[in-house]
């Protein structure tokens, strides 16, 4: 019998697999509806007013919900004037990753993550790489059950110490990445996201306690391409920029370069200008190369050339470190020293091939490089 | 020309050999390898500084190989095969993506290519190595004799025969001349992207390294996951026709697939499968990259720095590449992008 690898897995084990699947979905469906991944949200972050109508305040939507109804982000609901997350030990992905993925190139570089994402999403962008999870309900998704101490347990036997809320949208999750992190750092491990940053000033601080680096999805500078493309608006997002600069923790910033929407130089400059203004030149900044997704699957990918440019002028502008994101081989996906130019480190994907840093300071001329190093 | 003399052990019983028709032979390895350049140029992100000049060696190297015969029309039985491989070859040269359903005839040829190369495959005897032509190897129903089986394990000398069979002698010797000069126009990283790489048909689809094949294709993931949903009742039959299932699918992949490699394989995979049905979900998800790993034959780095050298000039030199650079060339040219900006009210984000 000819068959390749590719029809072995359309054919499946038929009917054993049918008989399994079945009852796991309505093993799912039970679990999800029990409430056992549900938590009442921070009674700081929401109020209930008129009797059973609630309004969340985690992020700037601040959305005013009827018993029943569910947030923008569909993972929190309205039980009665009780506002609970259904995003909670109910992660959709469990995954191993470099910590080069999020991206974070200045932060642990080389080690390695245990990656988790929740269904929901705050925001509704039309190329999202993740949109079968991220815009859809945690009950609409096959689910696994990992409590904050299964998964540092886990973590811990594959001598893994930090974990990632990524891949959707950790603000969606908001509880979970709390509490998770929380118990993270009580038992000497760390906890990055990646994250939009589409959150309000008070919610973000408390989060930045014990989160220890965010990779900040800047998605654009124009409030139009904010609108039209992510569903959501720039200027909370600068704000939260602005907050996150005045707590403890490490980030980065990454702009996925889209082509005709937000390629634009002007606006790159524009926006490198005000990174560097705000948040300090020293903050990393990496530009991204889009890939047809979801609703944008014509387009093309993103030029090497106009990543190229963008990072120039990121450069240009004062930003000390600009990285090119997705597309490897090249020199920018590299590290250089401010300071005497040396490449510092030298990366393949998310591989690093030679390091030439010393604690945390250039080998070559002895500059300290920003970031989290050891 | 004096070839060193390859023995290929027989992939299939000694019954149903025919020879393999020469000119299918020259056809197949010509799209095996032109897509194999056409992956490895694309996917390392040259500058026009480098493409011109790898361009410039390639011209050379054009000048010193043999007249490659490539234009010659397939037998019936591999046609279609080569049609597909040749869709494949004229895709990857004008830089565009892969689309799953030529990728999936590109599989189904793959495979018709293996079946219709082990048919051909001989048991090889000494005495009758002198002409040096393809029919030593591909030559079916061998005369009876002293026979070695050639260990898979020797593939650097099988893919020196085939080489010397693309550029003949002259054209290797040009290759082995250019190699550190290739070497020392690539950066580091390109190197490093280069290391592994063997013949590959269809690039990565994801990720940020586009050279070569996927760290962990998607269907090892998803296998894992259907194979702990297997009833305990059903598992024994099941778990059998996986293993046969992907034994059938390395040896599309390595015609010369051995009986001791295949019954390793079984015994490795056997294993690991059952360590998977043992696991709970969240702990397949944390460990199901690692135990991806064991099924498959994996390409090891080449440890030989000359012969690594020598395998990125070749793949990035060969003569049909100067087509390759000139693509790549008029794609550097083209405009950032000239993609309208459509009107996309209709989908504003609810």
């Amino acid at each position: 019998m000819k068959v390749t690898r590719k029809e072995f897995i359309q054919l499946g084990l038929g009917s054993a697999l049918a008989m399994t699947s079945a009852g796991k979905i309505f093993q799912s469906f039970a679990q999800d509806a029990s409430e056992k991944f549900a938590i009442e949200v921070d009674k700081k972050f929401y109020k209930t007013f008129d009797g059973t109508n609630t309004q969340c305040f985690i992020c700037p939507l601040n959305c005013k919900l009827k018993t029943g109804e569910t947030c923008f982000c569909r993972t929190r609901t309205n039980h009665s004037g009780k506002l609970l997350n259904h995003a909670y030990d109910n992660p959709c992905v469990i995954s191993v990753d470099p910590i080069e993925k999020l991206p974070l190139s200045h932060y642990l570089p080389g080690k390695e993550t245990l990656s988790l994402a929740f269904g929901g999403c705050n925001l509704r962008c039309l190329y999202c790489q993740n949109w079968q999870q991220s815009q859809v309900k945690p009950s609409d998704l096959k689910n696994f059950d990992l409590s904050r101490e299964k998964a540092l347990d886990g973590a811990k036997k594959k001598d893994i110490d930090i974990l990632a809320c990524t891949y959707t949208e950790p603000i969606a999750f908001y509880d979970y990445v709390r509490d998770l992190s929380a118990y993270a750092k009580e038992k000497g491990a760390k906890t990055v996201c990646a994250t939009a940053l589409f959150v309000n000033p008070d919610p973000l601080k408390e989060l930045a306690t014990n989160v220890a680096a965010f990779s900040v999805a800047l998605k654009g500078f124009d409030e139009k391409f904010y609108d039209r493309v992510c569903g959501i608006s720039l200027k909370p997002v600068l704000t939260a920029i602005e907050t996150l600069k005045t707590t403890k923790s490490w980030f980065e910033i990454v702009n996925l370069i889209v082509p005709t929407y937000n390629d634009n130089f002007d606006d790159v400059k524009a926006m490198c200008k005000w990174i560097v203004k705000t948040v300090g030149k020293d903050v990393p900044v990496h530009f991204g190369r889009f890939v047809p997704e979801y609703k944008m699957k014509d387009l093309p990918r993103t030029p090497v050339q106009t990543l190229e440019k963008c990072r120039e002028i990121a450069m240009e502008e004062g930003v000390r470190y600009a990285y090119i994101f997705n597309v490897s081989p090249h020199e920018g996906n590299n590290t250089y020293c401010h300071g005497c130019k040396k490449c510092l480190v030298q990366r393949l994907g998310f591989k690093i091939i030679e390091s030439n840093l010393e604690k945390g300071a250039c080998k070559f001329c002895r500059t300290k490089i920003p970031g989290v190093w050891q | 020309m004096k070839i060193t003399a390859i023995v290929v052990a027989c992939a299939v019983g000694t019954s149903a050999f025919c020879q393999n028709e020469e000119k299918d032979l020259y056809l197949f390895g010509w799209y095996l390898y032109r897509c194999s350049s056409a992956n490895a140029i694309n996917g390392l992100n040259l500058s026009r500084e480098q493409v011109q000049t790898l361009r410039d060696l390639a011209k050379e190297v054009q000048a010193a190989s043999i007249d490659y015969k490539h234009d010659a029309k397939p037998s019936d039985e591999v046609a279609d095969a080569i049609k597909t491989f040749h869709e494949l070859e004229q895709t990857l040269i004008a830089g565009k993506e892969v689309s799953a359903e030529l990728e999936a005839r590109v599989a189904k040829a793959r495979a018709k290519e293996s079946d219709w190369l082990k048919k051909g495959l001989r048991k090889f005897v000494d005495e009758e190595v002198k002409s040096g032509n393809c029919s030593r190897c591909h030559g079916g129903g061998g005369a009876s004799g002293k026979t070695r089986v050639l260990s898979f394990d020797a593939k650097e000398e099988q893919g020196r025969a085939h080489i010397v069979a693309l550029l003949g002698k002259e054209g290797v010797g040009k290759v082995a001349l250019l190699a550190k000069k290739v070497d020392a126009l690539l950066t580091e990283t390109q190197q490093s992207a280069l290391s592994g790489f063997t013949c590959c048909l269809v690039p990565p689809k994801t990720g940020s390294v586009r050279v070569g094949q996927a760290a962990v294709a998607d269907w090892k993931i998803d296998l894992l996951r259907r194979v702990k949903d297997v009833p305990d009742g059903m598992w024994g039959k099941a778990k059998e026709k996986v293993l046969d299932l992907l034994e059938k699918a390395e040896g599309v992949k390595n015609p010369g697939y051995t009986d001791a490699q295949k019954a390793d394989m079984r015994k490795r995979v056997g294993a690991m499968l059952e360590k998977a049905r043992g696991l709970s979900d969240e702990d397949l998800e944390m460990n199901k990259e690692e135990l991806c790993k064991e099924i498959g034959i994996s390409n090891p780095p080449i440890e030989n720095e000359g012969l690594a050298n020598f395998q990125t000039a070749f793949f990035l030199l060969q003569p049909c590449t100067v087509e390759i650079y000139d693509a790549y060339i008029k794609r550097l040219d083209k405009p950032a992008t000239d993609v309208q900006k459509k009107d996309r009210a209709a989908e504003k984000p609810c």
